[in-house]
């Protein structure tokens, strides 16, 4: 991590400039210019197909830009030569349940790890493993079955508890709710809370108004590919942008 | 209807110009990450180990007893051929010519070929599809090194074990069935054909084992990750992995082959 750049004066964690993604002739981001500061959450919401786990995508140093740049640290991810490196202290979590299928589920939890640090503690991170499946209520013998063993549910749960584990320096958790019943809905989000709490860096990519009033200190809504606004939480609910108030009171209910 | 013809033949060469392109610089991706691999082996070694196994010690039956079958017939067919012109002996030279130089890597590859080259293109086109690409991608893990640096590694290791295994196994086979003729003594047996062997013979059995594990890995793995959206799309880019890896191990042999005679 001698490559990491001292930290700006401004504590930019991730920084997007001007980025731009174009796929079959259709342009789907365009010059979104967005910084995400270390301790703050940060709600992306959008219509469906608005752009939004695309921009998780680049951003998480999984998918390149077509035009811009992607920097953690004052690194850049995708054009710099440790870039691709920088990409494991971020900890994605995608929409759909991803894990991998010929792995037990212990094996996909630890795989991250034992990449991130071969010297890893096995017995430290299989306690915390445990401990965060008692909290999501999961049975613990799901550790040893393989992925399509499970529910989509415990999947989803099983998704953020690997990325937990990681200790990465910013979470970019797309829709966080997707495929949970309403249990688990609600022990994640009180995670989550726990989480912004103790000073986590999250962005999240959701149109959950509850996530958003009470998770969310900036809000970005992305519309047609564009920034259409990028404001404060509770400003966000009073704004007289027409882009806002026709989304909030299409998509997360008013 | 000419000038369409001569349009369509000019796209299709330029498609396959492009193809082409994108493979060569897939291989020299995979190449260059071979050579950092150290920094990622502790992840990607279990993937080797997987490897070899499939590949190597759960194909062993199907090795020797093809491996029997073909010693078998060549001592069967030589012997009631050659011995009409009483060169008997020559029996142990055909063994080394077709067994060893020719037929031993070349089996063996189209084994490893229906058996792993169509398993590793299935398999990555479904981690495509299912997106656990970009779930390794995300903990910054190169899928180049995960899957495709530690899949060929593998699949040379085990098609190195597997064409020394049928060495052995033809050879073996060959004394067996040519004791059905005569009684023969498998001392007498192998110093003949040790008599006849050069270690000319067992380096060209073992650069083209390596060539063409190098080839099937390369191949199945590039059309696997060509996979783009649709499960439906896997089974199409397996054919088209068994196609070329099958038409390269060809013509790789005859490449081999006339350099090794050349050089001779």
């Amino acid at each position: 991590m001698n490559r990491i750049r001292d930290e700006k004066m401004t504590n930019d964690l991730l920084t997007l400039k001007a980025v731009s993604f174009e796929h079959e002739e259709c342009l789907l981001l365009s010059g979104i210019t967005l910084s995400f500061l270390r301790g703050k959450v940060y709600i992306i919401t959008s219509e469906p197909d608005g752009g939004k786990s695309l921009l998780l995508k680049i951003a998480g140093g999984i998918l390149k830009p077509t035009e811009g740049e992607v920097e953690f640290r004052g690194v850049d991810l995708y054009h710099e030569k440790h870039g691709k490196d920088l990409t494991k202290r971020i900890g994605s979590v995608f929409q759909e349940s991803t894990l991998i299928s010929n792995l037990s589920v212990e094996e996909n939890i630890l795989l991250p790890i034992k990449y991130l640090d071969p010297g890893y503690n096995y017995e430290a991170v299989i306690l915390e493993v445990i401990n965060l499946f008692r909290y999501f209520q999961i049975n613990i013998r799901n550790l040893g079955k393989r992925p399509s063993d499970v529910s989509y549910s415990v999947k989803k749960l099983i998704n953020i508890i690997r990325v937990i584990v990681t200790k990465p320096e910013i979470f970019l958790i797309d829709a966080p709710f997707f495929n949970l019943n309403a249990v688990d809905r609600k022990q994640l989000f009180l995670k989550l809370l726990e989480m912004k709490k103790k000073g986590e860096t999250m962005v999240i990519a959701t149109n959950d108004r509850k996530l958003i009033e009470d998770l969310g200190d900036e809000v970005i809504l992305l519309a047609k590919g564009q920034i259409k606004e990028n404001c404060r939480t509770a400003d966000f609910f009073r704004s007289s942008n027409p882009a806002v108030i026709n989304f909030i009171d299409h998509q997360v209910g008013g | 209807m000419m000038k369409k013809q001569i349009e369509r033949i000019g796209r299709n060469g330029y498609y396959n110009y492009l193809g082409l392109r994108d493979f060569l610089l897939f291989t020299r991706d995979v190449l260059s990450t071979l050579f950092n691999f150290y920094s990622q082996v502790q992840i990607g070694f279990s993937v080797i180990v997987k490897q070899v196994y499939f590949t190597g010690y759960e194909a062993k039956w199907l090795i020797i007893f093809v491996a029997l079958a073909i010693g078998g017939v060549l001592i069967l067919q030589g012997n009631i051929y050659l011995t009409a012109f009483g060169q008997t002996r020559m029996i142990y030279l055909l063994l080394v010519t077709v067994v060893v130089r020719e037929l031993s890597s070349l089996l063996t590859a189209m084994i490893v070929i229906a058996r792993s080259g169509t398993s590793i293109s299935t398999e990555l086109g479904n981690m495509v599809v299912n997106k656990e690409i970009d779930l390794l991608r995300s903990f910054g893990i190169s899928p180049l090194s995960y899957l495709v640096v530690s899949r060929t590694a593998g699949v040379i290791a085990a098609m190195f074990i597997l064409t020394i295994v049928f060495n052995v196994t033809a050879v073996l086979g060959g004394w067996f069935f040519s004791t059905l003729f005569y009684p023969l003594n498998i001392e007498v047996f192998i110093s003949n054909f040790m008599a006849e062997i050069t270690v000319s013979d067992i380096i060209l059995s073992v650069i083209k084992s390596i060539v063409y594990g190098f080839s099937i890995a390369l191949i199945s793995s590039y059309h696997g990750l060509k996979v783009v959206k649709a499960s439906t799309e896997v089974p199409q880019r397996t054919i088209k992995a068994v196609v070329y890896s099958i038409t390269t191990v060809v013509i790789a042999n005859g490449i081999i082959t006339f350099v090794y005679y050349w050089l001779k």
